[in-house]
């Protein structure tokens, strides 16, 4: 039983109860109608022998009158219901018909039978008056007698009533083709209960051993004794609760299918859900999240049931929805709490806030160590800068000087002076080339000024700036770095690629941030695909370290540039 | 006629020692002092008169262009000659606008080097065509605006006035138009006005347009 599902253990139970019901209620009428129908088939054949047991005692009691009446009228005459009526002076006994007895009655009226044994003679009797010192006897056939036992009213197709005398002999013709019904010895319940003085009913076997319902009386006149039988097949009189037997079959079968279809319906209705739900639930714990697809019509619990799965699902999606933006990196992504018990949804968001802090760390991390590394860079090429500018160049100025006093030659002194002051020019360039000591001292603005001055002058191109940043120490020795490399760069760019012929820049200073702007009529290039050669990487690198934006634009007919670097209170 | 006394701050010895044997050899002219740095060059100063002073740029612990101010303000009869590696236009508007006489780079010829120190003794400055250039090439740019709206702004307050739109001003005038933008947005701050309507009328108001 366990092992059933719940669509077969509620048919079962359905079925069960419902037939026990049935089969309960179908006994007890049944038993009830049975119970009717015998006392109703014991009314029919005790009122058929009572009918048929009056009609025959009238017959036999008109015969007696008469008998009666003819013997007191006019005793010779034969009358026309006796074919034989005399008076003899001394008992004729088998002399007059060979059925009587040898010695005579002691009444003064009885009634003989003479029935002969052959069953196609009639029933027989001899009337016997004893008076005037002889003896009236009139002889009679009544043929009548086994047509008012033949009538079969109410007695259906076995229902028979029947004659049996003292000696046990069939009188009547039986119904069932028997050979020599006269011989025939009844020794049947219902004949011994008859001659005992019982009148009634009982269900008993008779002569042919077969069950049937039977009626019996006694006939007793003038001293002859015959017991009158009434009796239908057991079989037959029950052929109406047979019916019912059937019937009630094909009704309990009906409503068997009935019950097996309604507990199919209700097996749909109710457990088919449940078992959908179930499904829906093991799926989920194999982590198949999938919800009911078919809109939900229902109202009732389980359509509420259906409802909170798919609020379920969806809360679940949600969730993995968030977990992945978290994997991803979106840290950004907002996440609403199902409800105060949202055990997961605060986990994760706990771990979202966890990994942000990490990656927060990290960014940090990895922008302090670029930054410092970057700063050393600078530190390092400002120190050789120095060293050459402040270095080395007074040396060669010094040698200068030694040249310009100790030489007499005067063109081999112009010689050696000129050469020293192409090795003093070409000093002070590597040393701006390492970093401009404008930078230092003046800032990006006028450094960049300064490498746009030099550009024109180089290369001829037609060069527009403008310094717009009044106050360079507003920001950071380390920003006006950045700002210059990042602008060096994208000179650089546009002299080794863009093919440009003129140049406007622009650097403004902000209460809030610098930014710079540069726009050239150069060819320019993809900038999806630049090479590494445009220090693309580097510049965005450097901006995107100092927290600030940089947007680069081209199109064939030249490139814009521009960053934004945020000026910190505490540059 | 009487010697010219000078003082040479410069950090290098060996160039220190170079300008002196190249001065010594002049009659009018006598190197009364030398300092390695900004430090000793006061206290030089405080001890001997200098009519001229050679002042490097670039020493340990000293910037020789903040340095110019101070001598000028405590001493106004001595007069200053950058000496100096600083090729740069920046260096040379600084020092003229802090004081300095005359501005020579450490190449200088002799001659050249004796000329100056002459021209500045007597109170002239000196400046030959090449340091001549790069101080005009960024004298431009220095110029002080005491207007409460910046030259650019204002600049762009005309282009805004003309009726050209943000990006016609960013491409006349060579900027991003995000600049533009913020620079209007300044000017609204700086005039205390909404709008750009606002802000023309504002400013025709106050004559700037």
């Amino acid at each position: 039983m366990s092992k059933l599902n719940i669509g077969h253990r509620l048919a079962i139970i359905i079925i069960g109860f419902s037939m026990s019901a049935i089969l309960t209620v179908a006994f007890l009428f049944f038993r009830q109608f049975e119970e009717a129908l015998i006392e109703r088939v014991f009314l029919q054949l005790s009122s058929v022998r009572q009918l048929k047991a009056s009609r025959i005692l009238s017959e036999l009691q008109s015969y007696e009158e008469k008998f009666t009446q003819q013997i007191d009228q006019n005793p010779d005459s034969a009358a026309f219901d006796f074919y034989e009526l005399g008076f003899f002076n001394s008992w004729p006994g088998k002399s007059l018909h060979h059925k009587l007895p040898d010695s005579p009655p002691q009444d003064t009226f009885s009634i003989v039978s003479i029935t002969e044994a052959n069953m196609s003679e009639p029933i027989s009797l001899a009337f016997i008056a004893n008076r005037d010192q002889g003896y009236y006897i009139a002889l009679a056939s009544l043929p009548q007698i086994q047509d008012i036992l033949l009538e079969r009213t109410g007695l259906g197709q076995t229902g028979e009533t029947y004659l049996v005398d003292q000696e046990l002999n069939l009188l009547s013709l039986s119904r069932f083709n028997l050979d020599n019904p006269r011989n025939t010895k009844i020794e049947t319940e219902a004949v011994s209960r008859a001659f005992s003085g019982i009148t009634g009913e009982a269900l008993i076997r008779d002569y042919r051993q077969k069950m049937v319902f039977s009626a019996f009386d006694r006939i007793s006149i003038g001293g002859l004794e015959w017991a009158i039988i009434s009796e239908i097949d057991y079989q037959e009189a029950l052929i109406p609760i047979n019916n019912l037997k059937d019937n009630l079959a094909y009704i309990l079968l009906g409503i068997l299918i009935l019950l097996i279809l309604g507990s199919f319906l209700v097996s749909k209705m109710l457990v088919r859900p449940v078992q959908t739900m179930e499904k829906k639930l093991t799926e989920l714990s194999h982590g198949k999240i999938e919800g009911i697809r078919a809109p939900i019509q229902r109202k009732d619990e389980i359509g509420r049931m259906f409802t909170a799965l798919n609020r379920l699902v969806e809360a679940l999606r949600e969730t993995i929805r968030y977990a992945d933006e978290i994997g991803a990196g979106n840290f950004g992504a907002s996440y609403n709490l199902m409800s105060d018990q949202d055990q997961m949804g605060k986990a994760l968001i706990v771990m979202k806030d966890k990994l942000k802090a990490f990656q927060d760390r990290e960014d940090h991390l990895r922008k302090a160590n670029q930054q410092s590394m970057l700063d050393g860079e600078e530190k390092e090429r400002q120190r050789l800068s120095k060293e050459m500018h402040d270095g080395l160049g007074p040396l060669l100025t010094t040698f200068r000087l030694q040249v310009q006093s100790n030489i007499s030659d005067s063109s081999r002194r112009n010689e050696l002076l000129k050469t020293l002051d192409e090795i003093i020019d070409e000093v002070r360039h590597i040393s701006n080339n390492l970093m401009p000591s404008v930078l230092a001292d003046f800032g990006a603005g006028e450094a960049i000024g300064n490498l746009l001055q030099r550009i024109k002058k180089e290369h001829g191109l037609e060069v527009r700036y403008k310094n717009d940043m009044q106050d360079p120490g507003k920001i950071s020795r380390a920003s006006h770095i950045l700002i210059y490399r990042v602008a060096q760069e994208a000179i650089n760019n546009i002299i080794r690629h863009a093919e440009a012929t003129t140049i406007k820049a622009s650097l403004t200073a902000f209460d809030d941030r610098i930014s710079f702007f540069m726009a050239d009529n150069g060819r320019g290039f993809d900038t999806r695909a630049a090479t590494s050669g445009h220090g693309l990487r580097n510049m965005k690198e450097r901006v995107k370290l100092a927290s600030g934006i940089i947007d680069i634009s081209s199109t064939k007919s030249g490139t814009v540039i521009e960053f934004e670097i945020p000026i910190y209170e505490h540059d | 006629m009487s010697t010219i006394k000078i003082i040479i701050a410069d950090d290098h010895q060996l160039f220190r020692n170079g300008i002196i044997s190249l001065l010594e050899k002049r009659e009018d002219m006598e190197v009364v002092g030398e300092a390695a740095n900004g430090d000793k060059l006061m206290e030089l100063l405080e001890l001997h008169h200098a009519h001229v002073i050679l002042l490097d740029i670039s020493m340990p612990d000293t910037n020789g262009l903040d340095l110019v101010k101070d001598i000028r303000a405590k001493y106004p009869n001595s007069h200053i000659i950058m000496l100096t590696m600083h090729a740069e236009g920046q260096y040379v508007v600084k020092a003229v606008k802090n004081g300095a006489f005359g501005y020579l780079l450490k190449n200088v010829d002799e001659q050249e080097l004796i000329t100056a120190i002459q021209q500045v003794s007597l109170g002239k400055k000196y400046y030959n065509a090449e340091i001549s250039e790069l101080m005009i090439s960024n004298m431009s740019i220095e110029g002080e605006t005491l207007k409460p709206l910046s030259e650019r702004e204002m600049e762009i307050l005309s282009l805004v006035s003309d009726g050209l739109t943000t990006k016609e001003i960013a491409d006349q005038l060579f900027v991003s138009t995000r600049t533009v933008e913020t620079h209007r947005v300044n000017m609204m701050k700086k005039l205390n006005v909404q709008n750009t309507a606002e802000l023309i009328k504002k400013a025709a108001h106050l004559k700037l347009i």
